[in-house]
C-alpha cells in the first residue's frame, strides 16, 4: 500500500495527544521555578526540552509525515495565545512552518531530526522576552500605579530589559536550552532502543 | 419514562466564547493601567455571572486578589537594590497572571462546551473538519492527562519507587524514566484505540456531517459580543483619554 | 450477510504469531448471532477487525482471501463505509470515547452517517430506553465508571442500527445487571434482523439467543458448533478448550460474616466524598488472613474507591487496621500491594526479570527468587522480554508474581480476570489461592461471577457507597465438580503455558 506523505487520522490523533502531553510538561516544569527569573530563563526551557525529548523521539518515529512538526508548536503556542501572549503564538506558528520545511524528506536522518526539537526549546527560551516586550507598557503603568515615580518605574523596567535582553543572558539561555534539549533528544533515542522498540510501540 | 425533548443546544454559542476570548486578549494587551485592568476583570466576572457560570467567580476573585498582593509586594521589593531581582519576578508574575486570567477564563468556558456543539460551531465557521477533530481530541485528552500521571505515581508507591520528595530527587533520572515511559506507552495505546473507534464510527477529514446539537447565534450571544467589544473600546478610550 | 473465504491476515511488523489469521472460512446469515470463542491471542480480535475493516486499512498487514458483506466485496470498501454497515464495540471503554459528553458520544456515529436530527433524537432515546440508561444522558464522561462508559459505547453503536454488529468482549467491565441488559438488547437486535458477531469469554448472557459458536485456536477456526452442540459440551471439555462455562455459576452466599479481633484487615466507618458527592458512606468490614474476599456491586458503587482508601491512595475519614495495628495512610500503602486494571501503569523496567529488582541492586538471590516466581506463573521463557510487549493475561500474571514477591500483607486486585479466557481465569484463581495460602489477605474487586464462584471465600456487596451485605460463599456440588475439574486442568497445563 502506498504511504501518504501526510498524516492519516490515526497519526493525526497520536501527534495531537503527544503534543498535548508535551505542552503540559512544558507548562508544569516552569511552575516550581516561577519565582526566579534566572531559573525561568536559563533552566526551564532546557529542562522542558530534556524531558520532552523522549516524547518527541517517539512521535517522529511513529509519525514521520508532513504535519507532525507544525502541530506540536501550534498547540504549545495556543496556550500562550489564550494567556494573551500573541507574539509567542505567532512565533511558534512560524517555528512550526520552519520545522516542517527543515524536515521535508528529512525523517530518518538522525541529526536533522534533532534540529526541530532543539529549535523549539532553544527558541522557547525567548518566549519570556517576547511577552515582556508585549506587556512592557502595562508593567511600567502598574509600577507607577503601585507607588513608584515615573523615573523609578523606567529604571526598574530598564533593569528588567537589561536582564532579559543582555547579550550574555541571551547567549547563556540559548546555550543552556540547546545543550539540555540535545541531551533530551539523545535520551529519547536511548529510550527508543531500551523501551519503545522492545515494547513494540515503534 | 423520559420523552424526547429535542436536542439541547447550549446557553451560549461556542462562537461567542471565542469572540469573548479574543476580545479579552486584545483588551489585556491594549489596557495598561491598574484601574483599567480591574474594570476588565469586573466585566469578565459579570459575563460569567450572567451566563450561568457564577460558580467559579469566587475562585477567580481569590486568584485575582492573591496576585494583586504578589504584585504589590513585588513592586515594593523592586525599590530596593538587594531585593530587586525577586521584586521583578513577583511583579511580573502578578501582572501577567492577572491579565491572563481574563482570556483563560473564557477559554475554559469554551472548553467546557459539549464536543458536539464545539464541532458544529467550528463547522459553521467553515473551518476544515480536521480543526474540529483536533479540538475534540485535545479537550477529550487534556483532562485525562492529570489522571494518567496520578495513576502512574500511585502505582509506583506499591512498587516502592518514587515515594516522597527526597526519594524522587535522589533518584531523579530513574523517576523520570519510570514516569515518562509508561505515560508515553499509555498515550500511544489510547491514541490508537481512540482513532480506531473514531474511524469505525465514520469520523474522517472529509465527508458530510449533521450535528445533533443545534448551534444558534442568538440575540443573547449578539448582546454579549457587542458588550464585550463596547467594553474594550470604552476602556481604551477612557485610558487613552487620561480619564482612567 | 457475511462470507469469508480462505481469509488470511498477518500484521505488518508483527513479532509474534499472536492474532494472525489463517485460512478462515465462515458464512454468517442475516439475523444470526455468532459467538467467537477461544483462548486469548487465538485471533478473535483480529477477525473482528477484519469484519469492521480496521484490518488492513487501519492496522496494516497482509490480507488474502475473500470477504463479502451483504453481497458486496467488503475488501474494496472504505473503512468508514464499512463502519456504517458494521458497528463495532471495543473492549476497553476508557480509551474508545471521543466526546466529553455522553450524549455527544452516543450520537457520534449517527452524525457521521449522517442522519437527520429528528431521527437521531428518536433513536437516541429509543436505545437509552432499551438499555435503561436515560440517567446517563447529558453527563460528563470522565467521572463515569468503566461499566457506564462501556454502556455508552454500546449505545453509540446500536443507535446507528448497523446491519452487522461486531462486539469484542463488551461485558468485560459490566456488572451483572448490565450484562443481563446487554444480553436482552442483543436478543432484541437479533430479532430485529441484525447480524451479530460477538467475541466473548463470558457466554452466559447470550446462551439463550446465540445460534452458533465458532471456536478458534492459533488463528484458525478449529470447530463450529451449533447452539445445541455447544451447550451440550461437557464441563471437562470446556475446561480443556480453555473456555468458561455457559451456565451462570451457581453462587450462593449465606451466614453473615462474623468479625473477630484476629481479623487481619479491619476497616471501620470509611466515608469519602468527591466533588460534593458521597462516594463511600460509613463502610465497615473485616477480612481474614489466608482468605479471599471479593468486593462486588454495581458499576459506580464505589468498589475501587474503597480499595484506594484502604491501600492509602485516598484520604478519607474512618480507620484501617492491619493485624490489629492502626495504620496511617502512607503506612497502609507500604503494607499493601494494589494491582489496578491497567497494567501499563504498573510495569516500568526494560525486561520482565528487571521488574523484580526495580529500584534495588540485583543480587543473585533476588534473581533466583524472581526466576522461581516467573516459573510458577509460566512466564520463565519471557524473562528477557519487555513487559509492555506481553499479552494482557501475561501482564496480569507478572503483576501477580510481583505482588507475591513483594511480601506485602494486604493484596488488592482490581478486576484481575477482566478479559481473560477460561484457562487464564483459572490460572489466576490458582495463583490467588496460593497467595492466600501463603498467609496474605487477598481482596478482589470484581464483577466476574466465575471468579467469585471459583476463588472467593466471602463477598462484600456494595451499593451506592454502602455495604449491602458481607457473607460467606457457599459452594454447591455442581460448581465443586466443575472447579475441581478445571483445577486439575490448570495444574497439568500451567507449566506448559507459553501464550
Amino acid at each position: 500500500m502506498k504511504q501518504s506523505k501526510f498524516l492519516n487520522l490515526k497519526e493525526f490523533v497520536l501527534v495531537l495527544v503527544l503534543s498535548c502531553a508535551i505542552t503540559a510538561i512544558g507548562i508544569v516544569v516552569a511552575m516550581p521555578f516561577a519565582f526566579s527569573m534566572q531559573l525561568l530563563y536559563f533552566l526551564v526551557p532546557g529542562l522542558a526540552g530534556l524531558l520532552n525529548g523522549i516524547l518527541y523521539v517517539l512521535m517522529i518515529h511513529k509519525c514521520p509525515k508532513i504535519g507532525t512538526q507544525l502541530i506540536m508548536p501550534l498547540i504549545y503556542g495556543l496556550y500562550f495565545l489564550f494567556s494573551g501572549s500573541v507574539y509567542v503564538f505567532v512565533f511558534f506558528v512560524i517555528l512550526g512552518i520552519v520545522n516542517e520545511l527543515i524536515m521535508l524528506n528529512g525523517y530518518g536522518h538522525k541529526i536533522r531530526q534533532a534540529v526541530p526539537h532543539v529549535l523549539m526549546w532553544v527558541l522557547n527560551s525567548m518566549g519570556s522576552t517576547l511577552t515582556l516586550l508585549l506587556f512592557r507598557d502595562s508593567m511600567v503603568q502598574t509600577y507607577m500605579d503601585m507607588g513608584m515615580d515615573a523615573a523609578s518605574a523606567d529604571a526598574a523596567i530598564a533593569a528588567v530589559e537589561g536582564f532579559w535582553l543582555a547579550p550574555q543572558s541571551i547567549a547563556l539561555a540559548l546555550v543552556s536550552a540547546a545543550v539540555l534539549s540535545i541531551a533530551g533528544y539523545a535520551l529519547g533515542e536511548k529510550m527508543l532502543g531500551k523501551h519503545f522498540k522492545p515494547a513494540g510501540a515503534v | 419514562m423520559m420523552e424526547p425533548t429535542g436536542p439541547k443546544g447550549t446557553t451560549v454559542d461556542p462562537r461567542t466564547w471565542m469572540i469573548l476570548c479574543f476580545t479579552g486578549i486584545a483588551a489585556i494587551i491594549g489596557i495598561h493601567s491598574e484601574i483599567g485592568c480591574l474594570f476588565l476583570f469586573v466585566w469578565c466576572m459579570l459575563v460569567h455571572l450572567f451566563t450561568g457560570k457564577a460558580g467559579k467567580i469566587m475562585a477567580y476573585l481569590i486568584f485575582y486578589l492573591a496576585l494583586s498582593g504578589i504584585t504589590w509586594a513585588g513592586v515594593g521589593l523592586l525599590q530596593n537594590d538587594a531585593t530587586m531581582v525577586l521584586g521583578i519576578a513577583l511583579s511580573n508574575m502578578g501582572i501577567l497572571g492577572r491579565k491572563a486570567v481574563i482570556p483563560l477564563s473564557f477559554a475554559s468556558c469554551l472548553a467546557k462546551e459539549p464536543t458536539g456543539s464545539l464541532m458544529a460551531a467550528l463547522g459553521r465557521m467553515r473551518l476544515p473538519k480536521a480543526v474540529g477533530i483536533a479540538v475534540a481530541v485535545m479537550l477529550r485528552f487534556f483532562p485525562t492527562l492529570g489522571e494518567e500521571y496520578r495513576a502512574i505515581r500511585n502505582s509506583q508507591r506499591f512498587r516502592g519507587i518514587g515515594v516522597g520528595i527526597l526519594h524522587t530527587l535522589t533518584h531523579l533520572p530513574s523517576t523520570i524514566e519510570y514516569i515518562l515511559i509508561p505515560l508515553a506507552l499509555r498515550i500511544t495505546k489510547v491514541a490508537e484505540e481512540l482513532s480506531a473507534s473514531m474511524t469505525v464510527r465514520g469520523v474522517r477529514f472529509s465527508g458530510k456531517t449533521i450535528s445533533y446539537r443545534p448551534v444558534r447565534f442568538t440575540a443573547k450571544d449578539g448582546i454579549l459580543a457587542l458588550t464585550a467589544l463596547s467594553a474594550l473600546l470604552l476602556l481604551l478610550f477612557l485610558e487613552r483619554g487620561g480619564i482612567l | 450477510m457475511i462470507e469469508l473465504k480462505n481469509l488470511s491476515f498477518s500484521y505488518e511488523n508483527a513479532n509474534t504469531e499472536r492474532g494472525q489469521l489463517q485460512d478462515i472460512c465462515l458464512s454468517v446469515k442475516q439475523g444470526e448471532l455468532v459467538l467467537l470463542a477461544g483462548k486469548s491471542g487465538c485471533g478473535k480480535t483480529t477477525l473482528t477487525r477484519v469484519l469492521n475493516g480496521l484490518c488492513p486499512q487501519f492496522y496494516p498487514g497482509n490480507l488474502t482471501g475473500e470477504y463479502c458483506l451483504d453481497g458486496e466485496n467488503a475488501l474494496e470498501m472504505s473503512v468508514h463505509r464499512l463502519g456504517a454497515m458494521v458497528g463495532s464495540v471495543f473492549q476497553d471503554p476508557r480509551s474508545q470515547f471521543f466526546a466529553t459528553n455522553t450524549t455527544d458520544e452516543m450520537v457520534l456515529g449517527m452524525e457521521n452517517v449522517p442522519l437527520e436530527r429528528p431521527v437521531m433524537e428518536e433513536r437516541l432515546h429509543e436505545v437509552c430506553r432499551q438499555m435503561d440508561m436515560e440517567r446517563l444522558l447529558d453527563r460528563r464522561i470522565y467521572p463515569l465508571s468503566s461499566g457506564e462508559k462501556q454502556m455508552v459505547a454500546i449505545a453509540s453503536v446500536c443507535a446507528t442500527k448497523p446491519k452487522v454488529l461486531v462486539l469484542d468482549e463488551p461485558s468485560a467491565n459490566l456488572d451483572s445487571e448490565a450484562v443481563v441488559r446487554l444480553g436482552s438488547l442483543l436478543y432484541r437486535l437479533k430479532m430485529a434482523g441484525h447480524t451479530i458477531v460477538l467475541s466473548e469469554h463470558r457466554f452466559h448472557y447470550v446462551q439463550e439467543c446465540f445460534d452458533r459458536m465458532v471456536f478458534m485456536e492459533n488463528g484458525v477456526i478449529s470447530e463450529i458448533y451449533s447452539r445445541e452442540d455447544a451447550l451440550s459440551l461437557s464441563e471437562g471439555r470446556l475446561a480443556a478448550m480453555g473456555l468458561r462455562p455457559f451456565a451462570v455459576p451457581a453462587l450462593r452466599v449465606g451466614g453473615a460474616f462474623v468479625s473477630g479481633q484476629e481479623d487481619m484487615l479491619q476497616v471501620s466507618s470509611i466515608s469519602w466524598t468527591m466533588d460534593h458527592r458521597q462516594i463511600l458512606d460509613r463502610i465497615s468490614f473485616s477480612a481474614v488472613r489466608g482468605k479471599i474476599l471479593a468486593i462486588a456491586g454495581p458499576n459506580g458503587a464505589g468498589k475501587s474507591s474503597l480499595c484506594r482508601v484502604i491501600t492509602g491512595l485516598h484520604r478519607a475519614s474512618g480507620t484501617v487496621c492491619l493485624d490489629g495495628e492502626y495504620l496511617k495512610r502512607k503506612r497502609r500503602t507500604r503494607q499493601s500491594f494494589f494491582v489496578q486494571q491497567d497494567a501499563v501503569y504498573q510495569l516500568y523496567a526494560p525486561t520482565v526479570l528487571g521488574e523484580f529488582s526495580l529500584g534495588k541492586k540485583e543480587t543473585p538471590e533476588m534473581k533466583t527468587a524472581a526466576l522461581a516466581r516467573l516459573s510458577e506463573m509460566g512466564l520463565e521463557d519471557l524473562a528477557a522480554r519487555h513487559p509492555a510487549s506481553l499479552s494482557g493475561g501475561q501482564k496480569q500474571r507478572l503483576l501477580l508474581a510481583l505482588a507475591a514477591e513483594s511480601g506485602r500483607r494486604l493484596m488488592v486486585f482490581d478486576e484481575p480476570t477482566s478479559g481473560l479466557d477460561g484457562y487464564h481465569m483459572r490460572l489466576t484463581v490458582k495463583v490467588l489461592k496460593d497467595l492466600a495460602k501463603a498467609g496474605h489477605c487477598v481482596v478482589l474487586i470484581t464483577h466476574d461471577m466465575d471468579l467469585i464462584s471459583a476463588a472467593a471465600d466471602g463477598v462484600l456487596y456494595i451499593v451506592n457507597g454502602e455495604v449491602r451485605y458481607h457473607r460467606n460463599t457457599l459452594r454447591d456440588k455442581v460448581n465443586k465438580t466443575y472447579y475441581q475439574c478445571i483445577a486439575n486442568n490448570v495444574c497439568n497445563t500451567s507449566n506448559r503455558n507459553k501464550d
